[in-house]
């Protein structure tokens, strides 16, 4: 099986509303999966209905190589699921909780989940509905970490949670990637913690997708340009296509450059711009790539 | 696949302190089952609080089970898309026997073991106490079942009680609405039939089997529809097959012709019923009366009363007149004047015409010492409006009317020894001898009269559910005396107390009735002459003896009265109204004489 | 436990920042030869980076003979590991472009930067701890 999630112009509405349209996803295995978008870009209902919690409307996906409609014990037996909109057992302990999951998972491994408790300073005899928010998505994914998932699916998880709590979430999760088998979906709609971790970036708003790239080819791709020219150029007329939103003030000129290729680019630029000066060439954060992505296509912004 | 036994013991934790408390009732309410009569008898005190915690318990057990099902179901919810178990790996098929099994085991099987145990300590046996299973299983499910489906429909409790409320409150307002209408508006009750089938109301055993045949309907739609909504968790579905399926019951239901639970009628070939029976009014006592009906509140109604006589029944029997129906004036004229609704039910008095020599003729060779002497009842013959009776008053021709009769034989029902502790079973009944109690002027003797009602015993005679008017004819229909056997001499119960009622049962007829009843016999009285005292050596060849008014059958008359006019004014005598007050004075005393405070 | 040093910069793809911070760590003779080197794993959990990251970093520096994996041992700095004399100063190239550029934006002549380096090389011989 090559592809953890697969999906086939996927749709979902609600009655008029056109949550997800059209979708068309794969996420290999082995790969971390990044799948941003502002609020109400579709990005639970995605999941959701990859996860047959919801029916789709129309297109298919699959699963660990099963359609959504089938999955069954075995499937999730494998599948780890965090959601902030997930309930939980609120009058369990954590000990009542995590001694119940377990009992679910063949897999499970009791000497992970005591680490991963002990790491994550969870107070075992105490209720889960009077842990705080953080606490209880710690809970949460201790739950859904222990029998090492072939799969995890997070939906926005970090929500509202300090740093500290998302560090250790993000050191939990990279615990999963000693086994042989997994592959983590991460949506959200803050890109700063799955900058350095995602392998590969999809971009969805209102319900379609806009871009799915490896984040390592698109920052490659992307660069800032920064020159000082010495004629006054109309920035508008006989620009590239794929140079984003040109800026001029006086004699400086900014613009993005979204397929730059080394030594081409350079040519292109003196073309354009005889005697221009001082260019600087600057790579750009993932972050950085997303802003020049929703205000190039009005994508509204995170 | 199936059964998770993890997902049952979480549901076990997770409502266990309510499983005590339920436990706890379930125990409570048997073991005053059990042992509630002894105590209610030997403390007068708890007689006053056994009905009152009975009807409470079985309240608290209702109220118990609207909390406990959802509590149970929406742990793991069906509706919405946040629960937990939906990404876990727990099957649906699993999840819904696994929920079944706990619902089913804790909810339904063990008060229904509680009750059996009742039942077998109570001296019920044999092929009644399995005629109780179904029935009791049919009882708890159908409570059980609609708010097991608002559950799978509801995401939480706060939802689950906002929509049951609703619903409850949308009912409450529909019936409230159409009572009014049909006070206001007789003419739309036959409309009004669709909704109520009140066409049902005095056939008891029609009604029961319609009820039943409901109930498992219920039952059976409503293991389709959770079974569904397990598998499928298509919400709207659910709802569509829901509304649907209630209103395929409110069609089937009338309809309903199927009296598949009618007791075994009365084998008539051991019985003769007189073909030359004849029906007659007394001519001397008629009275006349005014009725108010709720709408015009000016008009006033007449009614006419009067006692109706029979003839030609064979010793041991007597009749009851049902209803009259097509009552009318024919006048030389050609005119008819037709009367309105004329009601039957009433207080029948133990009179001495009718039901005297029925009695004395079933016991034969024993002499009744202390029989009775009341006066017939009236009963309704005419009603009509003011106007018209004053413009026919006096006037003479035919009263007609098609009457319904139902015919009685007095039976030996029990005899018991009397003797404390005596006890005599017969059929579905039981008459247990607690106590016998010296008086100044006779004895009392406190029995316990215990009865199943089981709704598949076909030899017992169903009670309506809509039955308003309970027991208003036990006076006749039961006779309690004592007999010496020695001497054949018999005496009536002056008077019969009820010590308390009713025992295990929610809301619906009770299956096990047990009531304690005082009979107060006394040898001093002003009917008869001097008797013999009821003293030990009387008492020491006595026994109790119980005899049933059996019906056999019914026979359909019409009263043709020549000569017949309405009358200007009553004509009852001075002294039936002076009869009438001396018996209540009579029992005034009595009642001082036996309870001093 | 990561035994070189780095300082991730956005904008700059992960994979060529850890490549890069591994080589400097070499030639400024934190990484010796025959050091052990953080496994896969250690990369990706202690940096945060992702585990296919850290896996190509070390692929790729295997191919270029900066590690060698011993079995049973780990992966290990090599020998050949250390630096050729035009890696060296290829690395040291892009360094002191970078330093010129910057200078002359900030209007800093030729001998303020000479004073700079020979405070610094001085600091940085004393074990590069104060």
């Amino acid at each position: 099986m090559n592809n953890a999630i697969e999906t086939r112009s996927l749709t979902k509405r609600f009655g008029k509303n056109i949550a997800v349209q059209n979708l068309n996803l794969t996420v290999p295995a082995r790969s971390i999966f990044a799948f941003l978008g502002p609020n109400g870009a579709g990005k639970t209902t995605t999941i959701k209905v990859i996860l047959n919690i919801m029916k789709a409307t129309q297109g298919s996906s699959t699963v660990l190589g099963v359609d959504s409609k089938e999955l069954g014990p075995e499937e999730f037996a494998q599948i780890g699921y965090v959601s902030e909109n997930q309930e939980m057992p609120e009058w369990m302990t954590v000990d009542q909780f995590l001694n119940y999951c377990k009992k679910m998972y063949s897999t499970w491994d009791d000497k992970f989940c005591n680490d991963l408790v002990e790491q994550f300073s969870l107070p075992s005899k105490q209720k889960l509905r009077s842990l705080s928010r953080g606490m209880k998505m710690k809970a949460a994914l201790v739950s859904s970490l222990a029998y090492r998932p072939k799969l995890l699916i997070f939906d926005e998880p970090f929500g509202g949670l300090d740093p500290l709590v998302r560090d250790e979430f993000i050191s939990g999760v990279l615990d999963i990637t000693e086994s042989e088998n997994w592959t983590i979906f991460i949506s959200s709609h803050d890109i700063d913690e799955v900058e350095r971790l995602a392998d590969r970036v999809g971009i969805i708003d209102k319900g379609l997708l806009k871009l799915v790239e490896q984040t390592e080819v698109l920052q490659n791709r992307f660069r800032r340009i920064e020159l000082i020219t010495n004629e006054a150029t109309d920035i508008k007329s006989g620009f590239p296509e794929e140079w984003f939103l040109p800026k001029q003030q006086d004699r400086a000129v900014q613009f993005v450059d979204s397929q730059y290729v080394k030594g081409k680019s350079e040519d292109n630029i003196r073309e354009i711009f005889p005697n221009c000066s001082n260019i600087e060439i600057s790579g750009m954060s993932l972050r950085e790539i997303f802003v020049v992505f929703a205000k190039k296509f009005k994508i509204s912004e995170l | 696949m199936n059964f998770i036994p993890y997902l049952f013991k979480k549901d076990f934790l997770r409502i266990k302190s309510l499983l005590l408390v339920w436990f706890l009732l379930i125990l409570a309410q048997s073991a005053l089952s059990i042992g509630g009569i002894n105590l209610a008898t030997e403390f007068l005190e708890f007689q006053m609080f056994l009905p009152l915690f009975t009807k409470l318990f079985s309240f608290l057990q209702g109220l118990m089970i609207i909390v406990i099902v959802p509590l149970l179901i929406q742990d793991d919810s069906l509706v919405g898309a946040t629960a937990f178990w939906f990404t876990r790996p727990i099957s649906r098929k699993g999840l819904l026997i696994t929920k079944s099994c706990f619902i089913f085991t804790l909810l339904v099987a063990l008060p229904l073991i509680a009750e059996m145990s009742v039942l077998v300590t109570n001296g019920v046996t044999g092929h009644r106490i399995l005629l109780a299973v179904p029935e009791i299983l049919m009882e708890k499910l159908v409570f059980i079942i609609p708010f097991l489906i608002l559950a799978i429909l509801t995401p939480q409790f706060s939802k689950y009680a906002l929509v049951g409320i609703i619903i409850f409150a949308v009912f409450a307002v529909i019936v409230i609405i159409s009572s009014v209408i049909m006070m206001l508006l007789p003419k739309t009750i036959k409309i009004m039939n669709i909704f109520y089938n009140f066409e049902l109301i005095g056939n008891p055993s029609l009604e029961a089997s319609c009820r039943t045949a409901k109930d498992i309907y219920i039952i059976l739609i409503g293991f389709i529809l959770v079974a569904h909504q397990f598998l499928t968790r298509y919400t709207a579905r659910t709802i569509r097959w829901l509304v649907v399926a209630y209103l395929v019951m409110m069609c089937f239901t009338r309809p309903w012709n199927w009296d598949f639970l009618k007791e075994v009628p009365y084998d008539k070939s051991a019985v003769n019923i007189s073909q030359s029976l004849s029906v007659g009014f007394n001519p001397e006592g008629v009275i006349i009366s005014d009725e108010v009906r709720f709408r015009k509140k000016d008009a006033r109604e007449k009614s006419i009363s009067a006692k109706e006589t029979v003839s030609g029944l064979p010793a041991g029997q007597f009749a009851i007149l049902k209803e009259l129906k097509d009552v009318k004036m024919k006048y030389a004229d050609g005119t008819t004047l037709k009367s309105k609704y004329v009601s039957t039910s009433k207080k029948e008095a133990f009179s001495s015409e009718k039901f005297m020599p029925p009695l004395e003729a079933v016991l034969g060779q024993i002499k009744l010492l202390n029989p009775f002497k009341e006066q017939l009842s009236y009963t309704e013959i005419f009603s009509l409006e003011e106007s018209d009776f004053n413009q026919y008053r006096n006037k003479t021709g035919t009263y007609l009317a098609d009457a319904d009769f139902e015919i009685y034989k007095y039976e030996i029902g029990s005899r018991v020894p009397l003797k404390q502790g005596a006890r005599d079973l017969f059929g579905s009944e039981q008459i247990v001898i607690y106590d016998i109690l010296e008086r100044p002027n006779g004895v009392s003797v406190i029995i316990a009269e215990k009865k199943t009602n089981l709704l598949f015993d076909r030899e017992v005679k169903k009670k309506s559910r809509y039955n308003f008017a309970r027991d208003i004819y036990s006076d006749y229909n039961r006779v309690y005396l004592i007999v010496n056997k020695k001497r054949n001499e018999a005496f009536l119960a002056e008077i019969e107390s009820n010590l308390y009622a009713d025992m295990m049962a929610p809301f619906g007829p009770m299956r096990l009735e047990t009531k304690a009843k005082q009979f107060d016999f006394t040898y001093v009285n002003n009917r008869s002459g001097p008797l013999p005292k009821i003293d030990k050596e009387w008492l020491s060849d006595a026994e109790l003896l119980r005899i049933d008014a059996v019906k056999i059958g019914t026979q359909h008359r019409t009263f043709k009265i020549e000569n017949f006019s309405l009358p200007s004014q009553s004509t009852e005598t001075t002294q039936e109204i002076d009869e009438m007050d001396r018996q209540l004075k009579l029992q005034d005393k009595q009642m001082k004489k036996y309870y001093p405070e | 436990m990561i035994n070189f040093t780095i300082k991730f910069q956005s904008g700059i793809p992960i994979y060529e920042q850890v490549v890069y911070a591994v080589k400097k760590a070499i030639v400024t003779e934190q990484l010796k030869a025959g050091d052990r080197f953080p496994s896969v794993r250690e990369m990706s959990k202690e940096l945060r980076i992702n585990p296919n990251t850290a896996q190509k970093v070390v692929s790729h520096l295997v191919r270029e003979n900066i590690l060698e994996i011993k079995p049973g041992i780990g992966s290990t700095v090599s020998e050949l590991g250390v630096a050729t004399k035009a890696e060296r100063h290829r690395i040291l190239n892009d360094e002191v472009e970078k330093l010129i550029v910057e200078s002359k934006r900030l209007s800093i002549n030729k001998e303020e930067i000479m004073d700079a380096i020979d405070r610094h090389w001085k600091l940085d011989s004393k074990g590069g701890k104060e």
